[in-house]
């Protein structure tokens, strides 16, 4: 094919994430008529997050990433943003946010790649966020209260950090890979997860509490090397980007499923899945909303408070 | 002054590999001490420790060049008659090694400019990875000299032992006997 | 085409005495060059491929080795293990095989393990006569139960990357291999002992002295049992375990022993930290000619080839494990895992292999590849250790390995061996 894509991801092969990247790549093929051929590697085989974002900015043996938007925080400034609990709670309006027709696009879509180009990317899809919860080995947490004394595991995110110690828990940062045993022997009592990463580590084996409290937004975002991106002529961009709208559509469902796989596959697993009260969420954010979004935002130039602003007004009139 | 200038060209990497890895030791111990006495780890051992392993490794090439350590796989005679081409080939083992660091600096230089024009940090302690990738240029620069200097002092060795060449050349060997 | 001229590249640049990392190296360089890509990625991969916390264990390790080794604690370990093995013949030997059994308890890194019981158990197998060879090859096989035995970090992948597997039923399957696989070489260790005289030329130890070597050792042998103790209470984790055995075995040096001299401890570092730089230096190539080779679909090229011998049982199975051989010299386990678990799963589904089994010939199938040159993680650490050529680390390892293969066959074929608790 005249443009040849490696897209890359951790995720295995056989999730619904997968899905939604081998539904784009048989679009993509189809709509372009052949011109455009999109590789796939799962699994982290060509490397780990930080690696193939990194890949991706330079897009040589890939041109591709599938990445969370905490990992992507680290690159794209503004989508630290995503990290402020409660920011997005709901999986349909995070979609809506991203695709106000179904099509990619609008006010925090053009912000958003306006960011992105300064890094060398471009947003190609969004699927449908995950939010996290909290899962503990033992002890079930309903309140902030009982996070005090807690040794809670968390990803080298500053604002997550922030966020346990807010709740009066300790924040040890531990690779995903040292969880399982973590938890195991109780090196960690617990950490913030949505429930389909929890089932697809295993975690549901060792951890027992789980509390869907849905407090962080926790987005996967596709996204391609510009440079690659702009070479492309507007007619094949514009079929392309149809396949990858479509893909995202299509398997929207997909999600939804997965959700309600996950949470019955930790019930199976003696977990207790505790739905919080609107109450109780609100103790928590109030605890936790203001600082996370000073340490989320601190060193924002002013055209990134302009995306916070976008995002927010956003947010505002999906209400 | 000479002589200060003598330990610092004799102990460089050695000196700062060993104390990278007495750190490590050090704050992975404080880690524990504090996570499990006081409930407050620290954010940065993991990212702090994690980098500076990846120092120690990279910083140790110029040593081990420079203490013969390297692995090699030594299957060529060791008789007096190959002294004069076993010189020969170590010597054109060194100069493909100092190629191997020219593009590694070409690459490494590059990889620390594409960082820079994207403005990457670390995930933790946000160090800008042109720092870290501009970091490699100079060892590996470091590295050609310690070959250059090993090709040097092989040559002057040789020029010595021409006549009674009976010592096992394998730096490993030559390791094990002494140990 | 390019593999050929690259494997032909690879034993030119070997045999003119180039190191064994810079080999990769120069041959990463070029294949960059000619397939086109950056090099810039090169640098990245090789930088990042050192990133991981969970590594630190294997320089940790090593530290706590010499530490004990300079401190007096890992002689008393040995003396303790000499009184009550020491008259059989190829008693450290097998000492060193059931000591990585119970260390792969707590460990589930196969080099991680090596440079632990390495480096108190093959200086003293030299010491006692052992050939230097034999010795590293030994150890450098015995590091990769650790993978076998629960914990196992490659089973922790391996259960991420197949659907429907649990990571605690994965570990309960590796219990019984695990075993096998420390049988399988300390059988042809036990004879290659006996027949040399290695080992067994005392007499064996009386009660008194054993209990004398018992007391003497009392401070050493709690080593183990700290870093059990504190795993397995979740004080440390198992990579922190490795500093606090180094923070251990150096206050029991230098307060209780009194044999390690505050003044000693830069030397310590120092001997530990050109072992962890030599040992760890082929990581970054190693690990960037994996992303390559995946990156140009040859694990996928390679199955897809021997798929097309595959008939019946039996010769898929034995065509996996050649492939699994060839795999694991050339690729990093991790890697190989996840690229290889969807690709070979499905050709064994018909015949009714359960996810379990077939995780267990693939991680000790690719577990050999710790020991196989020119990628075995294992084989570099001992040869530090040892001080011995790679290449007479890998024959003295030879023996052993085939009794690993021998295992791993036992394992393909009696699938009772990794299903018996599921
Ligand atoms: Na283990
Ligand atoms: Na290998």
């Amino acid at each position: 094919a005249e443009y040849d894509l490696m897209l890359a991801t951790t995720t295995p092969s056989t999730s619904h994430w997968a899905k939604t990247l081998e539904t784009f790549q048989q679009l993509a093929a189809q709509y372009s008529d052949g011109h455009v051929n999109i590789n796939a590697s799962f699994g982290g085989a060509l490397g780990n997050d930080t690696q193939l974002l990194q890949k991706t900015q330079l897009g040589s043996s890939v041109q591709g990433a599938y990445s969370s938007g905490a990992n992507l925080g680290s690159v794209v400034n503004v989508m630290r943003t995503f990290d402020i609990p409660y920011i997005v709670s709901d999986a349909q309006k995070s979609l809506d946010l991203f695709y106000p027709n179904g099509q990619l696009g609008g006010p925090v879509v053009d912000e958003l790649q306006k960011h992105m180009a300064k890094k060398n990317l471009h947003l190609l899809y969004v699927v449908p966020f995950e939010f996290r919860g909290i899962l503990t080995t033992e002890k079930a947490v309903h309140s902030p209260a009982d996070m005090q004394g807690l040794k809670i595991r968390v990803t080298p995110s500053a604002v997550e950090r922030d966020m346990i110690t807010q709740l009066g828990a300790g924040a040890t940062t531990l690779g995903i890979s040292e969880v399982y045993t973590a938890l195991q022997t109780g090196t960690v009592d617990g950490l913030a997860i949505p429930p389909i990463t929890s089932v697809a580590f295993a975690l549901g084996e060792v951890g027992k509490q789980f509390n869907m409290l849905n407090f962080q937004p926790h987005g996967s975002f596709m996204t391609i090397n510009r440079k690659i991106w702009e070479k492309m002529p507007a007619d094949l961009q514009a079929k392309v980007q149809q396949a990858a709208d479509e893909a995202v559509m299509t398997t929207r469902p997909l999600y939804d499923e997965a959700l309600e796989k996950s949470v019955a596959k930790l019930q199976e697993q003696n977990v207790t899945v505790y739905v919080p009260t609107a109450e109780e969420q609100q103790q928590f954010a109030e605890l936790i909303t203001d600082s996370a979004t000073a340490i989320a935002t601190q060193d924002f130039s002013s055209e990134e408070m302009e995306f916070v602003n976008v995002l927010k007004r956003e947010l505002s009139n999906q209400l | 002054m000479l002589k200060i200038l003598r330990v610092i060209e004799d102990r460089f990497e050695e000196f700062l590999c060993s104390c990278m890895l007495g750190y490590i030791a050090i704050t992975l111990n404080a880690e524990v001490f504090f996570r499990y006495i006081l409930n407050s780890p620290s954010a940065y051992t993991d990212e702090v420790s994690r980098t500076l392993m990846i120092f120690i490794v990279f910083i140790g090439v110029p040593w081990a060049v420079k203490s013969d350590r390297h692995v090699i796989i030594d299957i060529l005679p060791t008789t007096a008659s190959w002294a004069k081409k076993r010189l020969v080939i170590e010597i054109l083992s060194k100069i493909l090694f100092i190629g191997f660091c020219v593009a590694f600096i070409m690459a490494s230089y590059r990889a620390s400019l594409f960082h820079r024009m994207l403005g990457s940090t670390t995930e933790g302690l946000g160090i800008p990875y042109w720092i870290l990738f501009g970091m490699m240029p100079l060892i590996f620069s470091l590295t050609i000299v310690r070959l250059v200097q090993s090709i040097a002092r092989s040559i002057r060795k040789n020029r010595k032992n021409t006549s009674t060449y009976t010592e096992n050349n394998t730096a490993i060997e030559k390791e094990a006997h002494r140990g | 085409m390019e593999v050929g001229l690259s494997i032909l590249a690879f034993f030119v640049l070997i045999f003119l005495q180039v190191p064994v990392a810079v080999t990769l190296g120069i041959i990463l360089v070029a294949c960059f060059s000619m397939l086109g890509l950056d090099n810039i990625e090169l640098a990245i991969d090789s930088y990042q491929s050192l990133d991981s916390f969970p590594m630190l264990a294997i320089p940790m390790f090593i530290l706590a080795g010499t530490l004990m080794a300079t401190g007096g604690v890992a002689q008393r370990i040995l003396d303790l293990a000499d009184e009550f093995v020491g008259h059989l013949p190829g008693g450290l030997a097998i000492v060193t095989i059931f000591a990585s059994v119970l260390f792969g308890g707590l460990s589930g890194s196969a080099p991680a393990t090596v440079a632990a019981i390495g480096s108190i158990t093959i200086p003293e197998m030299i010491r006692q006569g052992y050939s230097r060879g034999f010795a590293a090859g030994l150890t450098a096989c015995s590091g990769v139960i650790a993978i076998i035995i629960p914990p196992s970090n490659p089973m922790i992948i391996y259960a991420l990357t197949q659907p429907g597997t649990s990571v605690s039923t994965m570990f309960l399957s590796g219990l019984i291999p695990g075993l096998l696989v420390a049988v399988s070489m300390a059988i042809p260790a036990y004879y290659i002992s006996k027949k040399n005289n290695w080992g067994g030329d005392r007499q064996a130890g009386t009660a008194t002295t054993r209990l004398k070597a018992l007391a003497h050792a009392k401070w050493a042998i709690l080593t183990p049992v700290i870093i059990l103790g504190g795993i397995y209470s979740g004080v440390f984790t198992p990579t922190e375990s490795a500093a606090v055995a180094s923070l251990y075995a150096f206050i029991v040096g230098v307060f209780i022993h009194r044999e390690l001299k505050l003044k000693d401890t830069y030397q310590v570092l120092s001997t530990s930290a050109i072992i962890t730089v030599v040992a760890m230096f082929l990581i970054p190539f190693a690990v960037a000619l994996g992303k390559l080779l995946s990156s140009q679909q040859v694990p996928e090229l390679l199955t897809a080839m021997m798929a097309s011998h595959m008939s019946g049982y039996i010769s898929t199975v034995v065509l996996i494990v050649i492939l699994l051989l060839l795999v694991g010299c050339i690729m990093d386990t991790l890697a190989s895992i996840i690229i290889l678990t969807p690709l070979l799963y499905p050709l064994l589904t018909p015949y009714g292999v359960s996810p379990y089994h077939f995780g267990m010939i693939l991680i000790v199938g690719l577990g050999l590849g710790f020991v196989t040159p020119p990628l075995g993680g294992n084989l570099f650490i001992a040869n530090q250790i040892s001080q011995t050529a790679v290449h007479k680390v890998f024959t003295g390892a030879l023996p052993m390995l085939l009794g690993m293969l021998a295992a791993l066959l036992a394992i393909a074929f009696f699938p009772m061996i990794s299903d018996i608790f599921i």
